[in-house]
């Protein structure tokens, strides 16, 4: 027995000892390594696509880092791309989307062929800058795929460009200016990219009410912190609501290991909260008094019993819930993600009657901190997932086709609109011009160049929008290098209109549109080859940490006093967490980012030039003029 | 030179080894123990590896851990020491220590009462039910237990607080949210007991089924009601039992269940729901701090295991029986 079990003790000291020979031995089997391969360079004279053979067909594996991304590879759109560039794709999730499936491919360097992760991350950044993890695209592009370079956006690839001059990967939903000042010539403007509503019945409900009792009331004085809390009272009492009902609901805090509640980002925007100081430096937000005037207002609306400690504890299933249901007065957040939730309240609440929807939905509003301080909101956000080719791909020269495809005008548009038809009524297509790319269109009065052309679906297509029965064609899908500007330019519509819920969505925000900026000017990456870049990161890593931790704790204290401590508590943390040490190096970044923008100011409030400083309060409602009335052809459901 | 000649004594020929031919039975027994050992081989001693992790520089620089391995620099134990001087070192230890002698109090105990109770149930149609019906929720995996319990909890909508609101115990105007930190360990106790006192007392049901059924008889004869016989028959015979899954019980007492803390985990209740497992996981897969949280993993199983040895060494002294050794 002994013997055995001294065999058995050496075997597993064998085994460890091994393993740890295989890990740490420099064997190569960690180190990251480009392999290109062996293939022709392609003639730069023909798309990169079209130039592969019916015995090359290849299968790559692309992870999109993002829970919940579905793509249909059955769909029409996905076995066209296949059809046209030769290259299955294996798409890959994670269960959740705390990132951990993508630490544990980048701890092991197993990652897949193509990976997509979000495009503000700093693994972004890390895996451009470690070197040989990720295929350089114009290097691949010099040799496979030449006509993707004439074809990348230049603005896209200035942002993007890592510190070796290298780009390592393509954003999709990227807002390039000239597409969005296109856009704007054309009449339409761009929705912010979160925003407050608030039910509308109740609203008109204050507003009557206040103007019966005094014909003279401002509705202006709404539109402080102290005035938006007394309208949530008056509306409480006054439809009886319980101390239990989210009647302000801040977005959940589902993920709130990762990013928190977006409730609060967009929170900040309408207090007008600081990124930039008057003089043009990055400050930090959390250490600005409009910040704390923001939290002891949460604090106000817990302890005045209109928000519930329950909110910080709902799912994001839960919250739309209470949406549907049509238990928030306010809702603050990301309007557009819970916009299915708002179409069904709207569609519960007129389900007895006749449907209308102006009394059965939820508006934009608009309100500001106690200095009067107009809102000035983000526009929609500038990139979302960022696409790159790793060291485990055997094929890139492959892959940049397909890159090359997608990122096309004729991928964009197989991509959004499918298949060409010669009319509406035309059944072996999906789409059909009503203006050629090139041609002049008069849209809201102005006449203007269509670059794109004008689409629109053919009216088979546009019945199964109405059925809910478009999952066999795929549209958006695989939207990886997506560009919604594409989309929006060539659409007859001026953006995606398609559904019942696409006008609740557009509706939500649009109001909106005359507080909205560009957000490009706070869209920088911290500088990756200061020398304490690693620090810093870990340090912006804790100070998100350390924040996300006391958020409940400070809007649940037991009195403004408390909270207010709480905040200046958290702060002292912060401070010994090393937040001006992070300041200072984000603040370095901004400046050269701001350089090569040519902006002196970032945040227009700060700047004297700009149209914001006429902007004056004159309700807490929006402006409705932006929303899109519901064609009598679109099926409300 | 004469012939060797090698006289075998009687015993030791009877003694010797004999390797019999191997029968299917065995090859599909050994087969059997061949999964089990290359599950512990892979899961548990290969991993044992990355331990050096612990002792290695978190440097950022390095997201592959097999490049920390071979290129940071040596730390000592200064992970250990940033640990320990970490500000959420002894919240996060007073949280796991705290939840798990709690858990050692009151659920450790209910399987073994349920069982006893269990067993004492004549009807076995009702049994059989009663057993199957506290079995099932083991077999829900606890993301989809939590999920049932946030919806059933839900401070607006759910159908707890109107039940709780009914015994008068809060109301609508003064509600009560069972989620945040103040009701934290008190739902993860109940919710635990709920999922885990079936599928644990199985174990306890199978020892008292294997007692000896005369001695019940006999102490009957003697006078002694149901009640004494479960104390001084079963519970006595199960002992050996208790004691190997109690030892095994306080060996973990600084490691957690993941799962049922991940999923009811929120910032409302964080102070409360943040135990040694969801902080590594926090900082490990999430912040990828590898290095820090190899010695965090590594110091609660240094910890799990003196746990162990002087329980089971006071186990032998008192009781005189133990795990081992």
């Amino acid at each position: 027995m002994k013997v055995f079990k001294k065999i058995v003790a050496l075997l597993c000291a064998s085994v460890t000892a091994l393993s740890l020979v295989a890990c740490g031995g420099g064997t190569g089997i960690t180190r990251a390594e480009l392999k290109y391969p062996d293939r022709p360079n392609a003639d730069p004279t023909k798309d990169s696509w079209t130039q592969w053979t019916d015995d090359d067909k290849v299968s790559v594996s692309w992870y999109v880092d993002l829970a919940g991304w579905n793509n249909n590879t059955s769909a029409l759109i996905s076995k066209e791309i296949y059809a046209r560039t030769g290259v299955n794709v294996v798409f890959e999730t994670p269960a959740n989307s705390d990132g951990t499936k993508l630490s544990t491919m980048m701890q092991t360097n197993n990652f897949t062929d193509v990976i997509s992760i979000a495009a503000n991350q700093q693994e972004r950044i890390k895996l451009a800058e470690a070197g040989n993890y990720i295929f350089p695209i114009q290097e691949l592009a010099k040799r496979w795929a030449p006509t993707l370079l004439n074809r990348l956006n230049q603005e896209m690839v200035t942002m993007y460009t890592a510190s070796d001059g290298n780009l390592y990967g393509i954003p999709n939903h990227f807002y390039s200016t000239e597409d969005v000042n296109e856009y704007k010539e054309m009449g339409y403007a761009l929705n912010s990219n979160g925003g407050i509503v608030a039910r509308k019945d109740y609203l008109d409900a204050y507003h009557a009410a206040m103007l019966a009792e005094d014909a003279n009331w401002d509705p202006a004085t709404v539109c402080t912190p102290q005035g938006m809390i007394d309208m949530c009272l008056w509306v409480k009492n006054r439809f009886g609501l319980k101390n239990d009902n989210p009647t302000v609901c801040l977005a959940p805090f589902e993920s709130h290991r990762t990013t928190g509640s977006v409730g609060l980002r967009w929170l900040m925007e309408y207090f007008s909260v600081p990124e930039e100081d008057e003089n043009g430096n990055y400050v930090y937000q959390y250490a600005q008094p409009e910040f704390e005037e923001m939290m002891v207002w949460l604090n106000d609306l817990y302890n005045n019993h209109l928000m519930t400690s329950g909110n910080l504890t709902a799912t994001a299933s839960q919250i739309g819930g209470y949406i549907q249901n049509g238990l928030p007065f306010i809702y603050i957040g990301s309007p557009q993600d819970m916009a299915s939730y708002f179409k069904n309240w709207a569609i519960k609440k007129t389900a007895s009657g006749d449907y209308n929807y102006e009394s059965a939905r939820y508006v934009p509003i608009v309100f500001g901190n106690s200095a009067g301080q107009v809102p000035q909101i983000s526009v929609t956000g500038n990139s979302y997932m960022f696409s790159m080719i790793t060291n485990k791909c055997k094929r890139p020269d492959r892959v940049i086709q397909l890159f090359d495809f997608l990122y096309s005008e004729e991928g964009q548009r197989l991509l959004t609109y499918g298949i060409e038809a010669t009319s509406a009524e035309d059944e072996n297509g999906t789409f059909y011009y009503t203006v050629k790319p090139g041609e002049t269109v008069t849209v809201n009065g102005k006449t203007v160049v269509a670059k794109y052309g004008q689409i629109e679906y053919t009216n088979k297509i546009k019945r199964a929008f109405n059925d809910g029965n478009t999952s066999g064609y795929g549209f958006g899908s695989p939207n990886v290098l997506y560009s919604p500007m594409y989309a929006y330019l060539a659409s007859a519509k001026g953006g995606t209109f398609n559904t019942y819920v696409n006008y609740v969505s557009h509706n939500l925000k649009a109001g909106l549109i005359p507080y909205t900026y560009s957000y490009r000017g706070f869209e920088f990456e911290l500088d990756p080859t200061g020398s304490n870049y690693s620090q810093v990161v870990d340090i912006q890593n804790n100070l998100r940490l350390l924040w996300n931790e006391y958020y409940a704790e400070i809007i649940c204290a037991e009195d403004s006093e408390y909270a207010r401590e709480l905040v200046q508590d958290t702060l002292k943390a912060a401070e010994r967490k090393g937040y001006k040490t992070f300041i200072e190096y984000r603040n370095n970044s901004f400046q050269a980012h701001k350089k090569n923008m040519n902006i002196k100011f970032a945040w227009p409030i700060n700047d004297p030039n700009s149209a914001y400083q006429n902007l004056k309060f004159t309700g807490v409602y929006g402006d409705y003029s932006y929303d899109k009335a519901i064609p009598s052809d679109i099926v409300i459901k | 030179m004469g012939e060797n000649i090698t006289l075998e004594h009687p015993i030791v020929k009877k003694n010797k080894r004999k390797f019999k031919k191997w029968t299917g039975r065995d090859i599909t027994l050994f087969t059997l123990a061949c999964m089990g050992i290359a599950f512990l081989l892979v899961f548990s001693y290969i991993p044992m590896a990355g331990i050096f992790l612990a002792f290695k520089e978190d440097d950022s620089r390095y997201f592959n851990i097999f490049d920390v391995i071979e290129f940071a620099p040596w730390a000592g134990f200064g992970n250990f020491e940033e640990f320990f001087n970490d500000q959420k070192f002894w919240s996060v230890v007073s949280n796991t220590l705290g939840l798990n002698l709690l858990m050692l109090l009151i659920n450790f105990p209910a399987p073994i009462i349920f069982a006893i109770l269990l067993n004492e149930i004549m009807h076995s149609k009702y049994k059989r039910f009663v057993q199957t019906l506290s079995i099932f929720p083991h077999f829900i995996s606890w993301v989809v237990f939590g999920g049932i319990v946030l919806a059933l909890t839900d401070m607006t909508t759910g159908v707890v607080n109107p039940i709780i609101y009914f015994f008068g115990w809060g109301s609508r105007d003064n509600p009560i949210n069972l989620l945040t930190a103040d009701y934290f360990w008190g739902l993860l106790i109940v919710i635990s007991m709920l999922k885990g006192v079936g599928w644990g007392s199985v174990i306890y049901l199978a020892a008292i089924t294997s007692i000896d059924s005369q001695l019940y008889e006999a102490a009957q004869l003697d006078g002694a009601n149901r009640f004494r016989c479960m104390l001084h028959i079963t519970l006595p015979s199960i002992a050996p039992t208790i004691t190997v899954f109690l030892l095994l019980n306080i060996s973990n007492l600084l490691s957690n269940n993941f799962e049922q803390f991940y999923v009811l985990q929120n910032p409302a209740n964080i102070k409360k729901s943040e135990v040694l497992a969801t902080y590594i996981y926090q900082m490990g897969m999430i912040s990828r701090k590898y290095s820090y949280t190899t010695a965090m993993g590594l110091f609660e199983s240094c910890i799990g295991v003196i746990l162990m040895l002087t329980a089971n060494y006071i186990s032998k002294k008192v009781a005189g029986r133990g795990l081992f050794g």
